[in-house]
């Protein structure tokens, strides 16, 4: 799936995206193209520390201590200057390569899990994080069109012959997140990424990185597969097993889908340069 | 030396068979292998980079006010440092799997090695140095009248150098010129920025606040500098990077067009090479990644010349 599917009906859409890098003042900015794309990094690193802390806290870890509203406060003007370097920079980058995007699975990947991401950032957890972890009915309606939207985002990427190896980001950042968060289960999931994803890198490293026998291709598609029931496994238990604590297990789930969220946008990216 | 032990990793580094191939090589052609480790390593900037500024605006009294230093380092601190051994670990095998020697060769790679030895320095300064006082502003005091004066005449001079950087992207010039003025302004407005926030928090020991100011700034170069090494602008074998200019130098283009000249390759070279070689029928199912085509000067066609730079296949995004 990419917008030129979606878009091909409308007569004239292909041409305008063609002659988007035309426009002024992008015009004038194709022979400076790079720093606008290493800014974009940078935008991104600032919102994830943000993204992170905050919802750290909202699943019952890092800053514990911080009262939720005032740790949303504090975070909200980093969070909001890293989206505007993001969004400047990605709109530049975007006309600027317009034709190239126009057609590219990874780009559709990231601007779906954008949206959601930013559903979840300025609709979701900073509301969930003033209100002191509890969330309106509104907020859950917002996090579960965010929620959907996420699920298409993975679906395309999942089903993406070349971006699907991309699964593995928002995957490892899940384990990430529950060995930082994780108090019953931290060190069954540091043994199970290591014996899953580090049993398929030593698989590789055993028959040759260059591999391209089709069984080893399906062994790594299963231990994905395997990974992510895992992991949902573990995380789930955490969150039952942790419902007397102060953080609702609503408000962890929505948590954990919103840096995932990110990770999935930042993981698009990348793969729009490796996928083209 | 150095260029002989890489040009060993690159060739010899996992080769255990006479006809066989090194751990590079064999990253270099999987088909999503050396993709997912780069990718690991561009994301894991999220997690470190993103955590540790954190400290860092603390440490200049922007960001988390209320909180003391200490506390905010035992809660943050952890993630920052697992976040940095998984980037380096995944920065090496990303340098070992895509043509070391290109990298070693590269002024970008280098810049970015220069600023992370510089992060790493600054940070063992704060913790055996700058720390050992911190009883004294691990909280922040209570601040005391700030002098608007001055004040005003950096919140002019951050704003004059952001303002004229923003025209100096309006006006066409020499390349050269125009990037010598723009990082001038960079740095001018930098320093502005720096005086605003230290007049404003007259509590906190300048000390303390170079020392976030220098590591938001060095991870901030890394960060940009790593991006840019997907870029061929100097690379040795481009005519534009005549012998004995600044990048020829600091590139060491000497050791690296001997190398060329005495039957080596560069891995891109090799990659295209064999692909210009096969017979177009079609079946791509044992090609490497269909990003990893051509070096990054053959990939846009001359007639062009409006095309944005862009980066190496396989590194762009």
């Amino acid at each position: 799936m990419t917008f030129e599917d979606l878009f091909k009906g409308i007569p004239g859409s292909a041409d305008f995206v063609t002659n988007m890098p035309k426009i002024w003042p992008f015009s004038m900015w194709q022979d400076i193209y790079a720093p606008f794309g290493a800014l974009h990094l940078v935008g991104l690193a600032l919102m994830g520390g943000a993204v992170i802390l905050l919802n750290l806290r909202l699943m019952g870890a890092g800053l514990k201590e911080e009262p939720l509203p005032v740790l949303e406060k504090t975070l909200r003007p980093w969070l909001i200057a890293g989206l505007a370097i993001v969004l400047g920079t990605g709109i530049i980058i975007g006309v600027l390569n317009s034709d190239k995007l126009y057609k590219s699975v990874p780009f559709f990947i990231k601007m779906v899990s954008l949206l959601a991401a930013v559903i979840y950032s300025f609709g979701v957890t900073n509301a969930i994080a003033k209100n002191e972890g509890r969330a309106s009915t509104g907020v859950l309606v917002a996090a579960g069109i965010a929620f959907l939207l996420w699920l298409v985002a993975l679906g395309v990427l999942g089903s993406d012959e070349i971006s699907a190896p991309g699964l593995f980001h928002p995957l490892s950042a899940g384990y990430a997140m529950l060995i930082i968060y994780g108090v019953r289960t931290r060190w069954l999931a540091v043994g199970a990424f290591a014996l899953l994803f580090g049993g398929m890198f030593v698989m590789y490293w055993i028959v040759g990185f260059n591999t391209y026998e089709p069984i080893f291709d399906d062994i790594s598609r299963w231990l994905t597969i395997i990974g992510a029931f895992v992991f949902a496994g573990l995380f789930g238990y955490e969150v039952y097993a942790g419902r007397a604590e102060p953080a609702s297990p609503t408000a962890k789930l929505i948590a954990l889908f919103s840096v995932l969220t990110w990770v999935t946008v930042a993981a698009g990216g990348r793969w729009i340069g490796f996928a083209s | 030396m150095l260029h002989d032990f890489i040009n060993w990793i690159r060739e010899d580094l996992g080769r255990f068979t006479e006809d066989g191939q090194s751990w590079s090589h064999q990253l270099h052609e999987s088909l999503f292998m050396w993709n997912i480790i780069e990718g690991t390593h561009v994301l894991t900037i999220m997690f470190f980079a993103g955590t540790i500024w954190m400290i860092d605006l603390r440490m200049m009294g922007i960001a988390f006010k209320n909180m003391p230093l200490s506390k905010l380092s035992d809660r943050v601190l952890p993630i920052t440092i697992v976040s940095l051994a998984a980037m380096i670990v995944t920065g090496i095998i990303a340098f070992i799997g895509r043509d070391p020697l290109m990298y070693y060769h590269n002024i970008w790679f280098r810049l970015k090695m220069v600023f992370l030895v510089a992060a790493m320095i600054n940070i063992l300064w704060f913790h055996y140095r700058v720390q050992k006082s911190d009883i004294a502003w691990d909280v922040i005091p209570p601040m005391n009248d700030p002098l608007p004066v001055k004040k005003a005449l950096w919140l002019g001079v951050f704003i004059a150098s952001a303002f004229a950087l923003l025209v100096s992207f309006l006006i066409p010039g020499d390349p050269w010129v125009m990037s010598s003025v723009r990082i001038l302004l960079f740095i001018a407005g930098l320093v502005g920025l720096f005086m605003i926030i230290h007049k404003r928090t007259p509590g906190l020991p300048l000390v303390v606040k170079l020392s976030g100011a220098l590591s938001m700034l060095a991870w901030f170069l890394v960060i940009i500098f790593g991006r840019f090494i997907a870029y061929d602008w100097f690379y040795c074998e481009k005519e534009t990077t005549t012998p004995g200019s600044l990048m020829y130098v600091l590139q060491e283009c000497d050791s690296a067009l001997a190398f060329r000249e005495g039957g080596g390759e560069t891995i891109e070279e090799e990659i295209f090479e064999e692909e210009e070689a096969a017979p177009d029928d079609g079946t791509s199912e044992e090609a490497p990644a269909e990003g990893e085509e051509a070096p990054a000067e053959d990939a846009a066609p001359a007639e062009e010349p409006a095309a944005p730079a862009q980066p190496t296949p396989g590194q762009g995004g």
